[in-house]
Parts: C-alpha cells; structure tokens; sequence
C-alpha cells in the first residue's frame, strides 16, 4: 500500500498555486510589442538555432510580445544588389506591421539593420549580437545594445593541459577560408602568451587528408584543439562539425574546442560559448527597450561542457574538471527512457486535465487555492520550529522536480481545450452581437468566459516556464550526508506517524557523482513509502537506512517494518502508473529508477523474510573522484 | 460585420480547436472550411480563388511543416498561418525559412488570428492579381507577328528606333509602324508599362 511518491493532488495544487502567484505583469498592458530576430546565414547552423531558442525562452513568458525571424543567407547571397532585393521585399513585406526590437545576429545581419533599418523598421531598436571585433563600427554604434561574443581558447587550452599533464604541444587546427583564417588569427592570438609554457603547433592551409595522416601519428604529448573548419586546402567545403568528426576519427590524441555544435564527434570538450545564453542576453536587452528603459552591453556566457564518453575513452579524472562542468552522452541513455514516462504521463493526465481545466476556469479555484495554499503555509511554519529551513527548501525543491515531469505533459494537454473554449466564446459573442440577443448579461458572462479562459492561458505558460529545462548538476556527492539530509527532512513525518526511523551509515565511503537534488529525490521517495508502509501497522513501526560499501559501489537500503510488496505487484513495481494508493499518480518509483539509470546505478525492491520491504540503490563509485 | 473575400481553411486534428477557430472566423465573415488532416485537405483542394490556410503544427500523418512542403509551389497564392505550442522552435524557424506567411501561438485571441487572415487574403489576392495579369499579358504576347516580336525584344531593351532599324535591317518608318501595332496588341500605353510588364513576367527570359 505504498507505491507512489508525494501525495500527488496536493502537489497538483500547489503547482497552480506557485504558477498563479507569479506576478500577472503582462495582464495589464495590451499592446502588443513585435520582436524581430534576423539572421545572417540562412539558418542550417546550430548556433542560429540556438540563438533563437535562447531568444524564444526567454521570451516566452511575456504575452504581449509577438516573436518573428528573417534570414538573409549572406554567404550564399552576398553584395548590393542582393541586400537591396533582400531590403526591397522585406520593406513591403512589414509597411504596416510595427516592428519594435530588430535583434541582429551576425555581422552581416547587424550591418544590413544598420543601413535598413530607417526604411524597412523605423521605430524599431537594435541589439546587435556578434564578436566584437566582427561588428563594422557604424554597427556598433548605431545598436542600441550589443551582446559580445567571446571565444574562450586560453581557459580551453589551459583545462586540456590540466586534464593531460603530460602535454608539451597544443596543435592548433585551421580551415583554408576568410572566416577560417579570421578565427584562426584571434585564436593564435589569444594563446599566445600560453607559448612560454606549452609549444604551439599551427596546422593551417592543408587537405583534411593530410590533417588526419598527421592526427594519426601525434604522439602522447600533444592534445588537439581545432579552431574553424569552413574549406581545407584542396576547396572542400563543410560544416566545420563534420570536419571535425573526421578528424577525431583518425587521430590518436584528445581534442578540445570551443563550439558546442561539436561535441558528439568526438571532441572531448571545453569552454563552450553558450548561443542559447547570448540569445536569453539579447532577449532581455528587448525587454528592457520595450519597457524604455537603457539597454546595457553584455558579454553572451560561455560553459564548461564535456563528452562523458571521450572522458571515459581518454581515462580523464573527472575530478579536475570545472566545478560547473556540465556532462553530455551519460551512459545508457536514460533521458530516453524518463522522456517515454513522460509521454505516457499525458494519457493519464489529460483525464485529469479535464476536471483541472474546469478547476482553473471556475472562479471557486481562486479560492480553493488559496486554502491550499494557507494550509500549505500553517503546515510549512509547523515544520520550521522542527527543521532548520535550509532542508526544507531543499525538500520543495525536491517537490517541484517532481511535479515538472507531470506538469510539463499537463501543460501540453490543457493547452488545446484552452484553445476551443477561446476561441468559441469569442465567435459567440461576435454572433450574438450580430444576430442578437446580446444582452448585458449574458454579454458579462461571454466576457468572463473569455477573460478567465485567456488566464488560464497565461497559468499554462506559466507552468511552462517553471518547469522548463533543469539541468541536470553533476558533482561529487557524500551519499551519507544525503541520506543524514533526508532523514532529518522526515524526521517530523516520522514522529507523526509514530514510526522510529534509523541510520546505520557506513564510515569513509568513497565519493560518487551525481546530481544531489535528483538523489535527495528518489531517497525521499524511498522513505515516504516506508513510512507509509509501516502506517497501520499494530506491532512496532521501524525504518532503516543503511549505507554499505560493495565491490565497486555503494548501496543505500531502505527497509521497513510494513506487510511486505504484494507479490503480485513485484514485479511491475516500477512501471509507471502502478499505485496501490487512490489518489496516487504511481509515478514515484518510475521516476526515481530512470533517475537511478541516469547515474550509471539501479535500484531494486525485495520482501525480507522475516516480513517487512526492502527497497535499496546501488551508485557506482567513480575512480580518482 | 467584416466582409471580406476568399476562403480560409482550416486544418486541425482536433475537433474542438478546429471547430472552435472555424467558427471564430466564421462569426468574422470568413468563408471558412475545416479539416481534421493534411491529406483531407489536399483531396478537396478546389478551384483557386483568393485564400489561406491555417493549419496546426502538431498532427498526426502528414505534419504541418509537410503540407507547407507540398503547397511550395502554390506558396504565394496561399498563404500559410501555422497555429503551434510554445515548444516548437526548431520547427517554426524551419517553416518561417519555407515562407510561412505567420506563426500564431495557441491559444490564440480573435484579433491577432482575425489580423493575421485578413493580411494573409490581401496578400494572396495581390498575387493572383499578378499571375493573372501576366497570363493576360503573355496571351497578348502571343499575338504578335515575328517582326513585331522582334521590335518588341529591342525596345524593351532600351535601343532607339533608329537602332532597332539597323539591328534588324529595316527602315525607321518600318519600325514604328511596328511598334505602334505591338503597343496596341498588347494594350499597354507606353514603353514604360511595358517594359514594367515584360520584366515583371519575365517574358523573354529564356533568350
């Protein structure tokens, strides 16, 4: 009688609370404001999406802004007569459309706003997003607001010669065209104070033939690090990412590198400049502009982002990586697996969705919510005398992670009813006025139906928004400590229930890596079950949470004194939608294995013999962590 | 109430959105057709008249972005409005790239959608407007003897009669006898018109 998680509606609630408490600025001004992001390059580059994503984001949550896109190919297309076409149709194209922020990317972009943006969007600013030494300076300084790209090769470099200690040569990689060789000079410029330290080996203007025959015989005491790869000697054209594919194909040592569009070829990694990140800067420098107020210059991000499986191929000690290092290409694939839930979670809650959506659209939701809420506020100061806040936080953190699996689907799903109801009654008004009878009243209850239903509207972005994209943090994790966290955040629950809950941790544990908030959430889970288990119980009421050292691992055990799994049950326990309890979404367990996956680990649930349940995971234990 | 000519089409695989935006549009004097898939709306395709389509990007079967694919060629003529949810970037950069002609996000208000269809009608009215007038005008063309086709091809180019003359071994007086019976098969007023009309059809764009 235990499978599932947090009690789940309550949860539900609580999502729409925090969603509906957010601040309702947009509500009150209905101008729609235009955004326009132009591009340079006719959109096939990662970067380019990235950045509009970033932009998109960011921008997402506000409703009164409308976000456009035009690319203009410059590569394919270049000099005068083809920017006065580009102009010319464009400038037809929106005579009569306002745009309001033009956000260039590119320094074809940023110099086409520059010279057409008088005739084509004259009440529009500019952010203009680009390396800052690309930029024309009429660009520069006719933007209203710039966001600087910068390509970070010297912390690149110094993190390869970190990882690889044994390093005397860095070879430097270059492509044979104009944009090849201008990335190449900045690069060989900035590393060039690196030379009294470490050789610098320049390979520019070769085939990529005779690149991979040279990769392929570099001995121990070199790492790699491609700067650009748009043509090689021979005329060969490419994405630089294929390039670089090929030449981690063939050669012996690890390559490092500053675009993120690469990872996944077999570079190792490095100091990404983050695309998505510049186009959220850019975004906001519109926000800031639409609301007149003075757009700062910025600087787009950069992040330190690895292959996990080049890490692996190489034997780096992760543990020398950057503390804010982010991993890709973890083993087994789990996101896969955790997507599929998912997917199935909107089956089941877009039959939950209907009574939530009337819930939402009934003005007695407000105050519903607002009991929820208060009761959640009494509980929550109850506790506080308990527990220190710090560890409660953390346990609503780990509430929110679990409500976003669900309420991203839920989001989904509410959104194309939300979409019938609007535009339905706005066609029954536009009917009734014509054909009549529209009277006063029924003409407030049309107007309430459509105000409500665009609120309701405005919680689903929310939602959106609140569950959007949580990283996943990977960083060396005390498993003792976790499980010290854990216990004293049910501590209280404990102790209401009556059930003596226990540790027997094992000393000197060798560290694992992980994401502690994910962690702290399946061990939360795997106590609430047993605390529920042992609920109703007659005979004495325990739980145990052991820590023990195995070959190459650690395992945590949760046992408790309960009646023991149906034997039925066993084996679908992890199946999503398996619950024991009414008002469960049986979500919980599913949630907590792809997060045990997703750490290299497993977990398993067995009955003792002597009765009672035994849930336990098993961590790897990473070497030289 | 809003009269405006043409027919919008409506392709949602759900039925209450697709109802929903139908009669919104309706209510606004929209000749409006709905279908629940790409493939039903290919099948009724009829004769053109000014119009537009609305379509969703999440379907089952044929997506919206792959209906926008098929209808490339027609692309002017029928403007594409696609309806999407917030998560769909990539893709609505990929159909801004094709030409959509606007991106709405669901749930979309009555005047942004209203708005969206009215310029959406007005643009593929202008473009049918166009192709008819250079269907006019490529029949006129037709009617034209070889002399006065040839007169036609040189003064478009901008050469004097006295030139023209020369280029075809003609006398001055020949040619503008020509060219005033070219100027009045082809109904055009003057050279101006006609040298706007002959660029804008391309008409001599295979010499």
């Amino acid at each position: 009688m235990f499978v599932r998680l947090v009690s789940n509606i309550h949860c539900l609630v609580m999502a729409l609370a925090v969603a509906l408490c957010l601040p309702a600025a947009a509500a009150a001004n209905d101008k729609v404001s235009t955004v326009l992001v132009l591009f340079s390059d006719e959109g096939r580059l990662p970067a380019t999406s990235s950045v509009f994503e970033g932009v998109a984001s960011e921008l997402g949550g506000e409703p009164t802004i409308t976000l456009l896109s035009q690319f203009l190919d410059s590569a394919n297309f270049a000099g005068e007569a083809h920017e006065l076409s580009i102009a010319t149709f464009l400038r037809d194209r929106y005579a009569g459309r306002d745009v309001d922020v033009v956000v260039a990317v590119g320094p074809p972009a940023a110099a086409f706003a520059e010279r057409y943006k008088s005739t084509i969007w004259p009440s529009a600013r500019t952010v203009a997003i680009g390396f800052a030494d690309d930029l024309s300076k009429e660009a520069l300084a006719t933007a209203d607001s710039v966001v600087a790209l910068e390509l970070d090769y010297r912390a690149t470099a110094n993190v390869a010669l970190t990882l690889f200690p044994r390093t005397r040569r860095i070879v430097l990689i270059g492509g044979s065209s104009q944009a090849d060789l201008r990335y190449f000079n900045r690069a060989r410029a900035e590393l060039a104070p690196m030379a009294s330290r470490v050789g610098l080996v320049e390979w520019q203007g070769l085939p990529l033939s005779q690149i991979q025959e040279r990769l392929s015989t570099l001995d121990d005491n070199a790492v790699v690090l491609p700067v650009m790869f748009f043509e090689d000697a021979d005329g060969r054209r490419f994405l630089p990412a294929e390039a670089i594919q090929e030449m981690a194909a063939s050669s012996r040592r690890p390559i490092f590198g500053v675009h993120e569009s690469w990872l996944g070829t077999g570079m190792t990694g490095g100091h990404m400049l983050d695309y998505e990140g510049a186009g959220r800067k850019a975004a906001r420098a519109a926000i800031l502009m639409l609301k007149g107020q003075p757009a700062p210059r910025t600087v787009a991000p950069n992040r330190w982002v690895f292959d996990a499986r080049e890490l692996t191929r190489w034997s780096v000690d992760s543990g020398a990586l950057p503390v804010t290092s982010e991993l890709r290409n973890q083993p087994l694939g789990a996101w896969a697996r955790y997507g599929w839930y998912l997917v199935a979670a909107i089956v089941l809650v877009s039959a939950q969705g209907i009574a939530i959506g009337a819930l939402l659209v009934e003005r007695r939701a407000r105050r519903r919510t607002l009991t929820a809420l208060t009761q959640a506020e009494t509980a929550r100061k109850k506790t506080e005398a308990q527990m220190q806040l710090q560890l409660h936080e953390l346990a609503h953190v780990n509430l929110l992670a679990t409500i976003g699996q669900t309420a991203a689907a839920m989001a989904h799903e509410l959104n194309q009813p939300i979409t019938a109801v609007l535009s339905n009654a706005q066609a029954l008004r536009r009917v009734l006025k014509r054909d009549g009878p529209l009277t006063p009243l029924v003409s407030e209850m049309l107007d309430d139906i459509i105000s409500e239903d665009r609120r309701a509207g405005e919680v689903i972005q929310r939602m959106r928004r609140l569950v959007k994209k949580e990283r996943f943090d990977w960083v060396p994790l005390d498993l003792n400590a976790i499980v010290h966290d854990v216990t004293r955040m049910m501590a209280h629950e404990a102790a209401n229930a009556g059930v003596r809950l226990q540790m027997d941790l094992a000393a000197g544990l060798p560290a694992t890596r992980g994401d502690r908030i994910q962690v702290q959430q399946v061990m939360l889970n795997l106590v609430q079950n047993a605390l529920h288990a042992c609920t109703g119980q007659n005979t004495e009421r325990g739980v145990l949470v052991t820590t023990v050292r195995e070959d190459d691992g650690i395992r945590i055990s949760v046992s408790d004194s309960g009646p023991g799994v149906d034997r039925d049950v066993l084996p679908r326990l992890f199946e999503p939608f398996l619950t024991t309890k009414a008002n469960g979404l049986g979500l919980g367990l599913s949630i907590s294995r792809a997060i045990m996956e997703q750490h290299g680990g497993s977990i398993r649930a067995a009955n003792e013999p002597d009765g009672g349940a035994v849930f336990s995971v098993r961590f790897p234990v990473m070497e030289g962590v | 109430m809003t009269t405006t000519g043409g027919n919008v089409f409506v392709v949602d695989d759900d039925h209450a959105v697709r109802h929903g935006v139908g009669r919104l549009l309706a209510s606004a004097g929209f000749e409006v057709k709905t279908y629940e898939s790409a493939g039903a709306f290919l099948a009724d395709r009829t004769a053109p008249s000014p119009s537009c389509l609305i379509v969703d990007q999440n379907m089952p079967g044929r997506s919206g972005l792959e209906l926008q694919q098929e209808l490339q060629p027609s692309g002017a003529v029928l403007p594409i409005i696609f309806l999407t949810g917030r998560s769909d970037v990539s893709l609505s950069v990929k159909a801004m790239k094709a030409g959509a002609f606007d991106f709405l996000t669901k749930p979309v208000d009555e005047e942004p959608l209203i708005d969206a269809v009215r310029r959406a009608l007005e643009a593929s009215a202008r473009s049918m407007a166009a192709r008819a007038e250079r269907d006019a005008f490529l029949d006129r063309l037709t009617l034209l003897t070889p002399r006065e086709r040839d007169v036609c091809e040189l003064v478009v180019r901008g050469m004097l009669n006295k030139q023209t003359a020369g280029e075809l071994g003609i006398a001055e007086r020949t040619v503008k006898v020509h060219r005033a019976n070219m100027l009045k098969k082809l109904k055009v007023g003057s050279l101006a018109e006609l040298s706007r009309l002959v660029e804008r059809t391309h008409a001599f764009a295979t010499d």
